[in-house]
């Protein structure tokens, strides 16, 4: 293993291959920032060029594309409360407010060193968890998956802030909307009325984009000025940034390793498991106060997983040929141009390729965030710039963020329609995380809840994995309402003098 | 020498028989300065996609005129939105082309709910064939010899996806009239493999390529054995050992070695007929059969010159995973077999996938 790890190096070294990833890294940049093109489009627009490409090199350029995304979406998702892609919607609770007190530079530089940090563990895991992960991946049947759906919905409250009963109520519409189209168990479409754009779902894009872009875009420019309140000045710098990451390294490693495990698992998608980080952040500190508000730690914790989890979601990939997101569908396509098949075999037979695989990710993911970090001064300033200059560009890329995603026009209309619909909840105080939370999960958990019926009746329920994550819910749950009144009781006794409230 | 002469008499007789036929002539300068556009109905990077993209490279170099040819993914509804486009909305000018999957021509077949396409309208370009091998978990069943196959007993789990995609192996499991028990809800093959190897499904079908990366590690464990291969048909039908895994038996041999006899029946008469379908198509370039015929007769030209193109079967070797591309001959059987399929096999084969499944069917 030692020697393939060398090898691995050695191959990817070869100048040619190192300009490869390079620009694997400029496009995933690039597709990052532009606010709903994830990883899929980045790869997407590679693909064709890969025929007759040689394999190594492209496989780096692929791996370039995959790593550098998720740090450059972080960008859109701080700066203007736009999920850059569908891997990066929880960065927005806190670092849109960062950006708004004028923090931007330090809410990105605490972003993109969690990011990097997160990214070379994942390569490390990736590593280490090589001999591992197939009795890992094994142990997720359905019921296991079930459960952590079920793991998910109950971050709701955490996500809903103080308006708990508000929150259930838009992750049962979010539940409701997930329900349009093939039913995952049936040949039966639900809700498409005969019509074929909605046969596959509304599009998670679309529905994001709608929710949090359209209504910003909106709300600044109805209010004028630019996204950071002037009154505030600038604050913090990406130094301040980048030391708070490195103060807070064990939460960084903590969701870096959550964000692999969650990616590791075939069967759940990426897009949750940012959420699932930033709500386990929130329910295990101590002082909550000032999450939604502008807490770093809301930054780090999502960041440091998104990076991680493409370490995570390439181990099925390569073990299983199952894809463990869908851009990973486009880099298994990739493989098969190139004649790899995934699966045990690759272990055994090319090493080498799994090794220029996680180099490529390890230096990708260095490169990358070093990108960023350059670029984040100067993009940073884009918070002081008057958004009406800014606004119709926004706007634009938005739209086409959502239209590329079926290139129907029932995407612009969906846009319009969740716009309206994302104006109206921020208007009326009811919290849309939840929504999106709902929607991700319902096919997932309805799949899963019949798979384990049909599979083994109700006798699912008394597997030992099963259990374990039932008793981590309630563990989460209860502790969560437990450290909550603690809290609420430590500040009334402290005379009310607590952090909470002083908001300028 | 003499060799180097004959060639050149060839090509300068080729000629001169071209420009004496008018629809020949036209067949040299038909695309000339044009685009072919090639609508993949299934996102980038998956079988279909690999398989049209492969083709979409090589095709410009060898029609005549050497047209651009463009691949466009036109994705959704499980391939229904490309494949109405290309059956509702294209001009029939031999500008725009169908990459199907064997199951997309199935559906077309039998006449799925919602799309428009229609085979008998339309003419195979060139085609690339795949097969698929079933294999049994012998650690969950405790079955090692595939003759044994008929005592299972128990729950007998066959993960499904989408039962239209996976009509080969049900049509199969039928013909053995096993007793199964369906598990829907899986994302693709790939899933169901996994919970194959997990030890949740009992039976699992798998693409010939994808069964020797990944099923045969757990065969080489003990984990699994080999059941039988879809296989194909030959012309005088009888079944045909898979060109990729020849060692593998067919089903309807296994069902001989079972029974001493042949299968019969309306399952085997589903059986020939699906399997050829949806193994021999399973990478498809259709174009509308009353396009010019000019163009028609350029696009059949440029196929059999790319097929013998060193490079294009270099390249192909990885995309195809073991087989030849369908040309010429090969393709006007496929068109023949599709005509000849008589409306029983339909019928028991909607009706099978209705009361097991509740698919619906347009007619």
């Amino acid at each position: 293993m030692l020697e393939a790890l060398v090898n691995g190096l050695v191959i990817l070294l070869d100048p040619m291959r190192m300009v490869m990833l390079m620009a694997g890294v400029v496009i995933g940049i690039v597709v990052g920032i532009l606010p709903g093109l994830g990883g899929l489009m980045g790869m997407a627009l590679i693909l064709p060029f890969l025929f007759g490409m040689d394999p190594y090199g492209g496989i780096a350029m692929l791996i370039g594309v995959a790593a550098a995304v998720p740090s450059a979406d972080t960008f859109p998702s701080v700066l203007m409360g736009i999920p850059g892609s569908s891997g990066s919607q929880a960065t927005i609770m806190d670092g849109y407010p960062l950006a708004r007190r004028g923090e931007a530079a330090r809410a990105l530089g605490a972003a993109f060193t969690a990011s990097m940090i997160g990214g070379v563990i994942g390569a490390l895991a990736l590593t280490a968890l090589v001999p591992f992960a197939r009795p890992i991946v094994l142990a997720f049947g359905s019921p296991e998956l079930f459960m952590l759906t079920v793991l998910g919905l109950s971050m709701i409250g955490v996500l809903s802030g103080s308006r708990p009963l508000r929150g259930i109520l838009a992750a049962a519409v979010g539940l409701l909307i997930g329900l349009v189209g093939g039913a995952p168990v049936a040949p039966e479409y639900r809700f498409a009325y005969g019509e074929l754009y909605l046969y596959d779902g509304v599009p998670l894009v679309v529905l994001a984009l709608g929710l949090f872009a359209v209504p910003e875009v909106v709300d600044i420019l109805a209010r004028g000025g630019a996204i950071a309140r002037a009154d505030l000045g600038v604050r913090g710098s990406w130094v301040k940034g980048m030391r708070e990451a490195l103060h807070h390294k064990w939460l960084v490693v903590r969701h870096s390793l959550f964000g692999i495990v969650i990616g590791f698992i075939p069967g759940m998608g990426s897009s949750i498991i940012d959420w699932l980080n930033y709500g386990w952040v929130v329910q295990t500190s101590r002082d909550r106060s000032q999450f939604g508000k502008g807490d770093i730690r809301g930054v780090i914790a999502p960041e440091s997983a998104n990076n991680a989890r493409e370490g995570g979601v390439l181990m099925p990939t390569l073990l299983f040929g199952v894809p463990g997101s869908s851009a990973m569908a486009l880099f298994l396509g990739a493989l098969l141009i190139f004649g790899i098949q995934p699966g045990p075999a690759l272990l055994r037979d090319d090493l080498d390729l799994v090794f220029v695989i996680i180099w490529s990710l390890a230096l990708a993911n260095i490169f990358g965030t070093l990108l960023c970090l350059a670029l984040s001064r100067p993009i940073a300033r884009l918070t002081f710039v008057p958004f009406y200059y800014i606004a119709p560009v926004v706007m634009v890329i938005v739209m086409l963020g959502a239209f590329q995603e079926t290139r129907h026009w029932g995407d612009l209309l969906l846009l319009l329609v969740f716009g309206l619909l994302g104006w109206c909840m921020k208007r009326a105080a009811i919290p849309r995380p939840p929504l999106l939370i709902g929607f991700i999960l319902c096919p997932l958990a309805e799949r899963y809840l019949w798979m384990s019926y049909n599979l083994y009746d109700w006798d699912w329920l008394s597997r030992p994995m099963v259990l374990a994550i039932a008793a981590l819910i309630v563990i989460l749950m209860v502790g969560g309402v437990v450290i909550k009144r603690r809290q609420a009781h430590a500040v009334d006794s402290a005379g009310m003098d607590g952090r909470a409230g002083t908001e300028p | 020498m003499s060799v180097r002469i004959f060639v050149a008499a060839a090509m300068v007789s080729a000629l001169v028989l071209g420009i004496n036929r008018p629809a020949m002539a036209d067949a040299e300068t038909y695309y000339e300065g044009k685009t072919i556009r090639i609508i993949i109905p299934f996102s980038a990077g998956g079988g279909t996609d690999t398989f049209g993209r492969y083709i979409a490279q090589f095709l410009g170099k060898h029609v005549p005129g050497n047209p651009t040819v463009v691949a466009e993914n036109v994705t959704g509804a499980g391939g229904l939105l490309g494949s109405n486009e290309f059956a509702e909305r294209v001009a029939r000018d031999g500008l725009t082309l169908l990459t199907a999957s064997g199951h997309l021509n199935l559906r077309a077949f039998l006449g799925l709910e919602g799309l428009r396409l229609k085979l008998d309208e339309l003419t195979p370009v060139v085609a690339a064939p795949m097969g698929h091998i079933t294999a049994l978990n012998a650690k969950a069943t405790g079955i090692t010899d595939a003759t044994e196959f008929l005592q299972l007993r128990g729950r007998v789990t066959k993960g499904i996806t989408d039962p239209v995609g996976l009509v080969e192996s049900i049509v199969a499991l039928e013909m053995f009239d096993i007793e199964y028990r369906a598990v829907p809800g899986y994302g693709g093959r790939g899933d169901t493999r996994l919970a194959f190897e997990r030890g949740e499904l009992m039976v699992n079908t798998q693409s010939t390529p994808a069964y020797l990366a990944r099923v045969v590690p757990m065969v080489e464990d003990g984990e699994a054995i080999p059941l039988y291969a879809i296989g194909f048909i030959d012309a005088d039908g009888n079944p045909a050992r898979d060109p990729a895994a020849p060692d593998i038996i067919t089903g309807p041999e296994l069902y001989q070695q079972i029974h001493g006899d042949m299968p019969s029946g309306p399952a085997w008469e589903a059986y020939k007929v699906v399997a050829n379908l949806v193994q021999n198509t399973r990478g498809t370039m259709w174009v509308h059969s009353d396009i010019p015929p000019e163009a028609l007769e350029a696009l059949r030209r440029g196929v059999e010159a790319m097929v013998q193109d060193p490079e294009f079967i270099a390249a192909g070797e990885k995309t195809l995973a073991g087989y030849t591309v369908i040309s010429g001959a090969g393709l006007d059987q496929i068109k023949d077999e599709l005509d000849a399929a008589p409306d029983e096999v339909v019928t028991w084969t909607q009706s099978l996938l209705t009361e097991r499944f509740g698919v619906r069917f347009e007619n």
